[in-house]
């Protein structure tokens, strides 16, 4: 029952003020608003037992309230606000890293596939995205796709020679890899192709391709579904791996 | 007899204000400003008291001191506006009058905008959704 005497004292209280200022009120210009804002004031006391059954006590809140307006601090400086562009910010931060370190890996890659196979590569695009924990937060990166554009026919020849001279090279967790091999536009200048017609070339072609998949799912440790190919050659449809 | 000195600086200042008002009205109004201003600092102490009395009592009954601000902040709001209300429409300037009441009116009402969402979200919680 103490709750109910301190309740009645404040009602009785807050009445007794709200007629105090009702009789000292100068003039009839502002006695209606005056008498608006004392009318609620008198209704948020009654209720204050339920609004505090329901949500925080109405006082703090009036009393942050009214001391913002005090301030004349806009809106946007509260709390939540500013978490919200922090985090925006965060997230623009951490996809650029990711286009930087994808960018990155497809010229090792690419460099690498040149030096292995004997392939001319024209482009190789990597797309990293971010993994996150259960909890939202950041804990690595995944390969999502990767993208080779070869140039040229393939120049057996030259497999061979920078084979060993390759250093491995650290990468973070790397989960799936998708190969798609698909005939590219890029370039036309892979002749040989009609000479030895069109099922020679396209065996040729798909031993090239597998050869650039296996070694790239290999090196890179990704599942091969990940990994694309485009050919340069005319007039084959695309091939799916 | 504090109510003799206001009301005998009101008569003075009336009396000097007639007697100036045809040759300087200007002075007239300067004259009128000073006298309000007078009673008004001369009204402050009193105030004051009264202020202290009020905020005893709120303390003693566990008043939260939040009402109590606000109640203050009208009467304050509400006096101010009144007082240069009046004295620009003793200038002649009505319409910048009705302005200054605005202002009071606008500023009374600000008060009110925490108190009504405080109110209206738990009655939106009251109501079953």
């Amino acid at each position: 029952m103490d709750w109910l005497s301190d309740w009645l004292k404040n009602v009785i209280m807050v009445v007794l003020f709200a007629a105090f200022v009702d009789l000292i009120l100068p003039g009839k210009a502002l006695e209606r608003y005056a008498r608006l804002v004392l009318s609620l004031i008198i209704l948020l006391t009654l209720l204050s037992p339920i609004i505090r059954l329901l949500t925080d006590p109405p006082e703090q809140r009036l009393a942050q309230e009214l001391e913002r307006q005090e301030k004349g601090l806009p809106q946007e400086m509260q709390l939540e606000s500013i978490l919200a562009q922090a985090e925006k910010l965060k997230d623009v931060q951490q996809s650029q890293s990711l286009e930087w370190a994808g960018s990155e890996l497809a010229r090792v890659m690419k460099e690498e596939i040149a030096a292995e196979t004997g392939e001319a590569v024209q482009e190789v695009e990597v797309v990293l995205a971010a993994t996150r924990a259960e909890d939202d937060s950041y804990t690595g990166a995944d390969i999502r796709s990767v993208d080779v554009k070869l140039s040229g026919p393939s120049d057996a020849a030259v497999s061979e020679e920078g084979s060993g001279a390759k250093e491995p090279i650290g990468i973070t967790p790397v989960e799936s890899i998708e190969v798609n091999l698909e005939s590219g536009t890029t370039d036309n200048n892979g002749s040989q192709a009609p000479s030895q017609g069109r099922e020679a070339a396209s065996k040729e072609y798909k031993a090239r391709e597998e050869q650039i998949v296996k070694y790239i799912s290999q090196r890179w440790d990704l599942s091969p579904d990940l990994i694309t190919i485009h050919l340069p050659e005319h007039g084959q449809d695309d091939k799916k791996l | 007899m504090e109510i003799i000195q206001v009301v005998g600086l009101g008569l003075i200042a009336t009396v000097l204000i007639l007697v100036v008002k045809d040759q300087k009205p200007l002075f007239a109004f300067l004259l009128a400003v000073a006298t309000s201003v007078m009673i008004f600092l001369f009204l402050i102490g009193k105030i004051g008291d009264v202020i202290r009395m009020l905020e005893d009592l709120a303390e003693n009954s566990g008043v939260q001191m939040i009402y109590l601000k606000t109640v203050l902040k009208i009467i304050g709001i509400a006096y101010i506006a009144e007082m240069g209300a009046q004295i620009v429409r003793d200038a002649g300037q009505e319409s910048i009058a009705s302005k200054i009441e605005l202002a009071g009116k606008v500023l009374i009402l600000v008060l009110a905008v925490p108190i009504i969402g405080i109110i209206i979200e738990t009655v939106l919680k009251l109501l079953p959704a």
